[in-house]
Parts: structure tokens; C-alpha cells; sequence
């Protein structure tokens, strides 16, 4: 009895402080992986970032101006190979749409109009081995440059 | 609940458990203190359900729900002082907030706006190269950054990199875009999320005054007032952060007044036109295509946008 209740604390302790500790590495995950993928871009100067788990989803609304290139980076923890995204006008046309293989997924975008845009991010669905609820970092950047 | 139960496993448990229970606390510890980094949450995100995010048994994860993150961005002073630039706005040094008011702020609401006005000049002068004027608003958004609490101190190493590379413009608008990253990085890191969103509305709105009033020199009047009228999109997302912000305290206001330029952008007529959208690949630059006829603010929607717009900002620097 003891040796269960043991063994689940010990669990219990390890999943809040992993936690704790991916959580506070986002930031450190998007300096050393995502923001290198932006250049030659500036970024927007905005960290849109969250720790996030398997199957969930994020969206994002974005303005993009005339008369500037802009590169969109979504970057995710290596756990979550296969995140799909899709970038949208708001009547739901499907613009683009990409699926990340490694660590991120960048599209560089010009539009002749100023224009809002909506991009969806879907998590893969991941079977679990093990008691443990893994979460990663979701982070998505926005550079741009003069066209 | 959990101390008592690691009492009860610490006074039962046998030695090789309890060598092995006290290396992996030990080393969970060290991990966390090398991060020496606090929890990071999503500072713009809307928490739809509620979730955890360890969850250990699998009736637990049966249960996990599914979380919708939403981010909300607005254009940075760059972004935005980079599109006046180029419909021809010229520096103008005395449109600039005053550096020498820095130390005037005393409330965190205040300082916070005007951390974000004095960003959008710094971006202002770095983008005209304007060496000397860009150091010393950097400065100066450092030194609030720091009075703010925003926990970088202050960074010579970053002063004398741009004072090394005062002919290298690219250098100085890295500096500045790495330095609004960072802060923004660090207050959402923070669960400082109020200070971020007034930052940004700061920020925002400086950019709008100074589009505004350089619209009338020899800029592209037409230009100016199709980036301004662009900026309706982003109005709607600044609406929704102030909304959002946990304390009201020393926002209705400026939430009220940020509305009224709302209504000025829905109350100014616009041509009806398709709103189709398409998008083409070309050289891998995905081309997107709106069937829309450009907006171009009227004269009057023009003059009562900027007229709100320089009395938000008065507001925010009195």
C-alpha cells in the first residue's frame, strides 16, 4: 500500500515539476529554435507562446499591411511532429496550410490589400505510453521586411 | 495534503527508497533551480476549459479537455513607422514624447503607456538613423523598463553595440526589435500580462499620433490614411486585450476612448466591394490577393480619427 502511494507521489511530484520546468524553458526553447528561422525578418516584437498538450489547438488573428513581406514561424517542441496549421481569410477560405516536420514550419507572405488573416494551429494526437501527460512549447512569431 | 503524505512515505519507507526518493526530489530541484526561470503562462490566451497540465492516471486523461489558445497581436511601432516611411512621412524630432518627462510617471498604468509611447519613438529614430536620438530613447526605455520591474537591468552591452555600429542601421532596428521581444518575453513569462497589453496600446497608439500628424507634410496624404484605415483590424484585437486586462483600475478610460476611434472607423463610409480572397505561390512567397477596393479614409473620418487620437496621447503623457 504504502509502496503504491509511494510510487504515485513520486509520480506526482515529477509531472508538477516537469511541468514547471518545460513551462519556464518555452522561452529559452523559442531564443535557441524559433527566432534563428526568422531572419532575415524583424520580429513584431511580440512572443505569442504557450505550453501546450497533445490534440489541442490554438488560433491567432494576425494584420497584415500592404506593402511589407512578413514571415510567419510556427515552432513547436520536436514531441509534436506532424502539427498541422492553416492560415485563413476571414470568410474561411483556406490560404495555406502546411504540416511541421521538424522543429518549425515558416511561410514567407505579401498581400496586396491590408488584410486580417486567422491561423489555426492543431496538435497531433499522441498515444501515451506511460501515466505521464507530456506538455511542449507552441510558439508562433511574425517577422517582417520592407518588400 | 501532499507534505503530509511525503511524511508518512518518508517515515515508512525503507532506506534504498528512501535514497532513491531523495536523489530524484534532489535532482527535480536542481533542474528547476538551473532553469531559475518562473512558470511561464500564455499572456494572451483564452482559457476556454479548464485543463491541467499533468495529469497522472489515465482517468485523469480521459478527462483532459480541450483547450482553444487565442493570441491577439497588434503591429509593432516598427511595423507601423516602417509603412509611413515609406508613403514619405520625414523625421520630425519635435513630435517626439519627451525624454525629460520619463520620471514623471508614478503609477504602474501610466508608466506602462508610456514605456510604449517612448518604444514607438526609439523606433521612430532608430528607423531614420537617427543614432543619437535612438541611444537615448533606448535609454530611456530601459530605464522605465527597469522601474517597471520588467527585471532586465540595464543593458550597456546593448548601448555600446549600437554606439559601435552608429553607421549600421540594421543593427539598431535588430537591437530594438530584440529589446520589445524581450520585455514582452519577459512580462508574459511574468503572468504580467496588464503590463504588456498597456505597453502595446502605448505603443500603437504613439505609432497612429505619428502617422497622423506627419500626414499633413509631403507624405503620401492618400497612402497615410489607407495604412491608418488598415488599422482597424488592429483596433478590434487592442479592444479585446483591454478588455481582457485582469484590473480595470486606470483603463476605462482609455478603453472609452479607444472605442470612440472605433466607431470613427466603422462610421466612415467605405465603397462596397467584394471581399473575396485568394492566394497564389510565388518563388515560395505565398501572394494573397483581396478582391476588396482599397479603404481610404475621408477627410472628415481622417481629421476626427486623428483628433482622438493626439487626445488619447495627451492623456497618457499629461
Amino acid at each position: 500500500m504504502i509502496s503504491i502511494l509511494y510510487h504515485k507521489t513520486t509520480l506526482l511530484v515529477l509531472s508538477i515539476f516537469l511541468s514547471i520546468g518545460a513551462s519556464a524553458q518555452c522561452k529559452g526553447f523559442t531564443k535557441r529554435k524559433c527566432l534563428p528561422g526568422l531572419e532575415p525578418y524583424l520580429s513584431n516584437g511580440q512572443l505569442n507562446a504557450a505550453q501546450m498538450t497533445a490534440g489541442q489547438n490554438a488560433e491567432v488573428q494576425l494584420t497584415f499591411n500592404k506593402g511589407l513581406s512578413y514571415r510567419l514561424l510556427v515552432c513547436t517542441d520536436p514531441y509534436f511532429e506532424n502539427t498541422t496549421y492553416q492560415l485563413k481569410s476571414l470568410d474561411d477560405t483556406v490560404l495555406a496550410s502546411d504540416t511541421i516536420k521538424d522543429t518549425y514550419a515558416s511561410q514567407d507572405i505579401e498581400v496586396n490589400q491590408t488584410q486580417p488573416l486567422m491561423l489555426q494551429i492543431q496538435l497531433p494526437e499522441i498515444e501515451n505510453t506511460n501515466d505521464i501527460v507530456r506538455d511542449g512549447c507552441v510558439t508562433i512569431l511574425i517577422g517582417f521586411k520592407e518588400d | 495534503m501532499l507534505i503530509s503524505t511525503l511524511f508518512t512515505i518518508f517515515g515508512t519507507m525503507k532506506l534504498y527508497h528512501f535514497t532513491y526518493f531523495s536523489i530524484l526530489v534532489g535532482l527535480i530541484f536542481s533542474l528547476t533551480a538551473c532553469v531559475n526561470e518562473p512558470q511561464r503562462t500564455n499572456s494572451t490566451e483564452n482559457q476556454l476549459e479548464e485543463n491541467n497540465s499533468a495529469i497522472s492516471s489515465q482517468e485523469s486523461r480521459n478527462k483532459i479537455v480541450r483547450i482553444q489558445k487565442i493570441f491577439y497581436t497588434l503591429p509593432s511601432p516598427l511595423e507601423l513607422t516602417y509603412l509611413f516611411k515609406k508613403e514619405g512621412i520625414e523625421y520630425q524630432q519635435e513630435k517626439l514624447h519627451d525624454i525629460t518627462r520619463r520620471s514623471d510617471y508614478n503609477l504602474t498604468v501610466k508608466k506602462a503607456l508610456n514605456l510604449g509611447i517612448y518604444g514607438a519613438d526609439l523606433s521612430y529614430a532608430g528607423l531614420f538613423g537617427k543614432h543619437q536620438a535612438a541611444i537615448e530613447y533606448y535609454t530611456t526605455t530601459q530605464l522605465m523598463a527597469e522601474d517597471l520591474g520588467i527585471g532586465q537591468t540595464f543593458q550597456k552591452e546593448f548601448i555600446s553595440r549600437l554606439e559601435k555600429n552608429a553607421n549600421n542601421k540594421d543593427t539598431l532596428l535588430q537591437v530594438i526589435s530584440e529589446f520589445f521581444l524581450d520585455n514582452d518575453s519577459y512580462l508574459k513569462n511574468q503572468q504580467q500580462q496588464d503590463i504588456s497589453t498597456y505597453i502595446l496600446a502605448g505603443g500603437w497608439i504613439e505609432g497612429l499620433y505619428l502617422g497622423t500628424e506627419m500626414a499633413d507634410t509631403k507624405a503620401n496624404s492618400d497612402g497615410i490614411r489607407e495604412i491608418i484605415a488598415g488599422q482597424r483590424f488592429s483596433l478590434d484585437n487592442l479592444i479585446i486585450l483591454l478588455e481582457s486586462l485582469s484590473s480595470k483600475e486606470g483603463s476605462e478610460e482609455l478603453l472609452t476612448a479607444v472605442k470612440r476611434i472605433d466607431n470613427h472607423f466603422k462610421n466612415a463610409p467605405q465603397t462596397e466591394s467584394k471581399n473575396e480572397t485568394s492566394a497564389t505561390k510565388k518563388d515560395g512567397v505565398l501572394k494573397i490577393n483581396s478582391q476588396a477596393d482599397p479603404f481610404v479614409l475621408n477627410d472628415s473620418s481622417f481629421a476626427l480619427i486623428k483628433q482622438e487620437v493626439a487626445a488619447i496621447r495627451t492623456k497618457i503623457i499629461e
